[in-house]
């Protein structure tokens, strides 16, 4: 029997399953993948938010201050890649220039540090790249940008080092309400826990319905995106979005952690989770609306098209509650942008939830809060050389686009949440980000992988299960 | 201790240049070559047509290197494998790591670059639809066929006609697989005419000319790909589709390996291919195949 069953490990399942890890709790998280990080976290404009956006008052306005607080001494500690870059607003219109003033007056209400409505002139000293057009922006000094799949990767191993489970391909496809407990039916067998956690992203409220709740509705809301090749990296030095709309804070032109331009979203309804397909409509739209702010975006240098689908709902706010109809049952849902913002306080709330619903918590004695990942490409020549010293995996470049080392594929596959696919190395060591996306290192990620779980070639995958990447041996081969 | 020449790659180009630099007088020559055989890219093409103009010969790829590798033999040039160079400085400081001999800088008083070209990626060319596996540049495929002896498909398509696109179409049907397509954005291939004979028409498989693929389905491996006619100016016509299922597609674009060749750069080949079939059900007829109109051109000797 687990005290607290966390169903979803994305970004907002892994900062719980880190906050829970500090107490001497049996906490598992159960997710429907392979891996941690799959759904909305790895598909979003990876962005920590200043906090100006939501309405004061709101969740969303409070753990987004705090969340994006949180956030820059975690991701020092866990070794997360975070950039405090700063972020613009743009008006193009003095209609436009009155929503700045808006956001620039929540802003302040909201506890955002060092806000400021800019001119035209002075947006353009800072960010020459941006158009003539612009008549004025609000600047957000504390803006930030994150990798956040590594971002949840951290938060996930950090909380399996500390003792709790997480389980991967473990789609929970019931619930049975037990006296004092929930059985949970999933995809890797039954699990018993007192507490239960709905941190299921876009499905959470399916997730709610398996208790008999049905407080709100998830609305899956599809962003298309384009990410830039590194020769595109440095165009703009600041996150620039245009002045939000309904459906969220319109097409932003930014640099990100890895050193390439991210362009987009765009914001369309779709039905399920499963929606994460481009559209040449979706990909024009965000084209046509990006060049507004930066005239100079070169589309040639396009290396990826994405999408991601956000977890809105039916409610103007996060949920955040204990579900009126199972109790110890906490939701964590509709957590829509700033998600990836909130969620390092969305994680301390939902413990603070559990502890008001009765669960007792005692501190550990010792609880491991720091985590070192080695990337190659950051050090020194000197260090490098030591490294390659030490161990000799180092000198092999296997992925020649990001500069990725063996020794760090290798590192990252011994990690504690074992990555099982191509996609999920790259999601924790860079190979095949780059420029020509795993051409040349797909083949050989794939024989390590191979090699260190003992696994044949064929059963290695792309990404989910299912991506297998081999046929058949050829008629040499076999 | 500095070198006369470092030669950065391998491949082809860099085999060529080591010899014709020895030739001339350079003394102290080096290349560093990232793969653990010398060779490049010829060493996973293993058709032949290769040293028709410099050995007056039919070579297969690995066969061609070889040549050069022997060549190579009878001179003082070192070869550094298994050798990342991380960095070029101005001074002309080629800074490398291998796993024997760690973190070097070599001085020298000429680099040559002569690291070859990347795929560009379907990212690069933004195509719609899913993002499954199955998705293969061609050159990613022919490592897996000719190198590590497994196919990635069981049908195929390939959206576009290069030489290399041509030639695995060939390599995909004699190893089993089934090519259903060829398509191709321009109104012309860009192949080789041999290669079109040889690789396509000799296995019955369709080149249609002036179409694109507009959409590709599945969710974890590619299950359907959507073909479009395109107008004068490569835009789909709307109406044009036709639904082939398949499991597999990769694409073909070169880009150069380093940012310090790409005032030199031009795309010479856009193949793209994929596992599919015709779903009569789903689109209109597809259009008979095309005769293929290839442009005239000399092959150079490495095809």
């Amino acid at each position: 029997m687990y005290d607290v069953a966390i169903i979803g490990c994305g970004i907002i399942g892994a900062a719980t399953a880190y906050e829970l890890s500090r107490y001497d709790l049996a906490v598992v998280a159960l997710e429907a993948q392979n891996d941690v990080a799959d759904g909305t976290t790895k598909a979003n404009s990876a962005i920590l938010h200043a906090g100006y956006d939501p309405e004061p008052g709101t969740k969303m306005a409070r753990l987004n201050v705090e969340g994006v607080r949180l956030a820059k001494d975690l991701c020092e500690k866990l070794s997360v890649e975070r950039k405090e870059i700063g972020s613009f607003v743009l008006a193009f219109t003095d209609e436009e220039m009155k929503t700045v003033h808006t956001l620039f007056d929540r802003g302040n209400q909201n506890g955002v540090p060092g806000l400021k409505v800019l001119t035209g002139d002075e947006v353009r000293a800072m960010e020459p790249a941006i158009s003539t057009e612009v008549v004025g922006a609000l600047y957000a000094p504390s803006a930030a940008i994150v990798s956040p799949w590594e971002f949840c990767i951290a938060l996930a191993e950090t909380a399996v080092r500390n003792g709790a489970e997480v389980r991967l391909s473990a789609r929970v496809e019931s619930i049975e309400k037990k006296d004092g407990s929930f059985l949970l039916h999933t995809a890797a067998g039954d699990v018993e826990a007192k507490y239960v956690v709905n941190a299921a992203g876009v499905d959470a409220d399916k997730v709610h319905a398996m208790v008999g709740g049905h407080t709100f509705r998830t609305l899956p809301n599809r962003g298309e995106y384009f990410l830039l090749d590194k020769a595109q990296g440095e165009l703009v030095n600041k996150v620039v979005f245009q002045c939000p709309n309904k459906d969220g804070k319109g097409v932003l032109v930014a640099p990100t952690v890895h050193g390439n331009l991210i362009v987009g979203p765009n914001a369309e309804g779709v039905e399920t989770a499963e929606d994460v397909n481009n559209t040449a409509a979706g990909l024009a739209f965000v084209r046509k609306m990006s060049v507004k702010s930066v005239p100079s975006v070169n589309f040639r240098d396009s290396i990826r098209n994405f999408a991601g689908v956000r977890a809105n709902s039916d409610q103007p706010d996060f949920i955040i509650e204990e579900s009126p109809a199972a109790k110890g049952f906490i939701n964590l849902g509709g957590i829509k942008s700033p998600g990836l913002s909130s969620a390092p306080a969305i994680g301390v709330e939902a413990v603070e939830l559990l502890r008001s619903c009765g669960l007792s918590l005692r501190k550990k004695e010792t609880f491991i809060d720091t985590r070192k990942r080695t990337v190659f490409r950051h050090l020194s020549p000197e260090d490098k050389a030591k490294l390659v010293k030490e161990n000799p995996l180092y000198g092999r470049v296997i992925c020649r686009c990001e500069t990725v080392t063996e020794g760090e594929i290798v590192e990252a596959i011994h990690r504690p949440i074992v990555p099982r696919s191509i996609d999920a190395i790259k999601r924790r060591c860079n190979a095949g980000m780059g420029r020509c996306q795993g051409g040349f290192c797909g083949p050989r990620v794939h024989e390590i992988l191979s090699r260190e779980l003992d696994l044949p070639l064929d059963r290695i995958l792309m990404d989910e299960e299912g991506s297998y990447i081999l046929t058949q041996p050829t008629k040499e081969g076999k | 201790m500095k070198y006369d020449v470092i030669i950065i790659g391998g491949g082809p180009a860099g085999l060529a240049a080591a010899c014709s630099a020895s030739e001339n007088g350079a003394k102290k020559i080096v290349i560093i070559e990232r793969d653990k055989e010398l060779g490049g890219i010829l060493n996973q093409c293993i058709h032949n047509g290769f040293g028709l103009h410099y050995f007056k010969e039919e070579l297969t790829g690995p066969e061609y290197a070889g040549r050069f590798v022997e060549m190579l033999r009878k001179t003082d040039v070192e070869v550094k494998l298994d050798t990342m160079v991380l960095e070029v400085s101005p001074d002309k400081t080629v800074h490398c790591i291998n796993t024997k001999e760690g973190y070097q800088a070599l001085e020298g008083k000429a680099v040559v670059l002569s690291m070859g070209c990347r795929e560009r990626t379907r990212g690069a060319i933004a195509i719609p639809g899913d993002r499954p596996a199955g998705i293969f540049t061609a050159g990613a495929a022919q490592r897996y066929v000719n190198m590590e002896g497994w196919m990635c498909g069981k049908r195929v398509v390939i959206l576009g006609s290069g030489d290399i696109g041509l030639i695995m179409a060939r390599r995909m049907t004699l190893e089993g697989a089934k090519v259903l397509a060829c398509v191709e954005l321009c109104p012309y291939s860009n192949g080789l005419n041999r290669n079109i004979v040889q690789c396509l028409n000799d296995y019955d498989i369709p080149l249609y000319l002036s179409h694109t693929i507009t959409d590709i389905q599945g969710k974890e491996r590619v299950e359907k790909v959507v073909v479009s006619k395109v107008d004068e100016n490569r835009a789909p016509i709307p109406g044009s589709e036709i639904v082939f299922d398949c499991d597999t597609w990769s694409s073909r674009i070169w880009r150069p390996a380093s940012p310090a060749s790409s005032a030199a750069a031009t795309w010479s080949t856009s193949t793209t291919w994929w596992t599919s079939s015709p779903r009569k059900a789903c689109g209109p007829e597809p259009p008979p195949p095309s005769t293929p109109p290839a442009r005239k051109r000399e092959a150079p000797s490495w095809r």
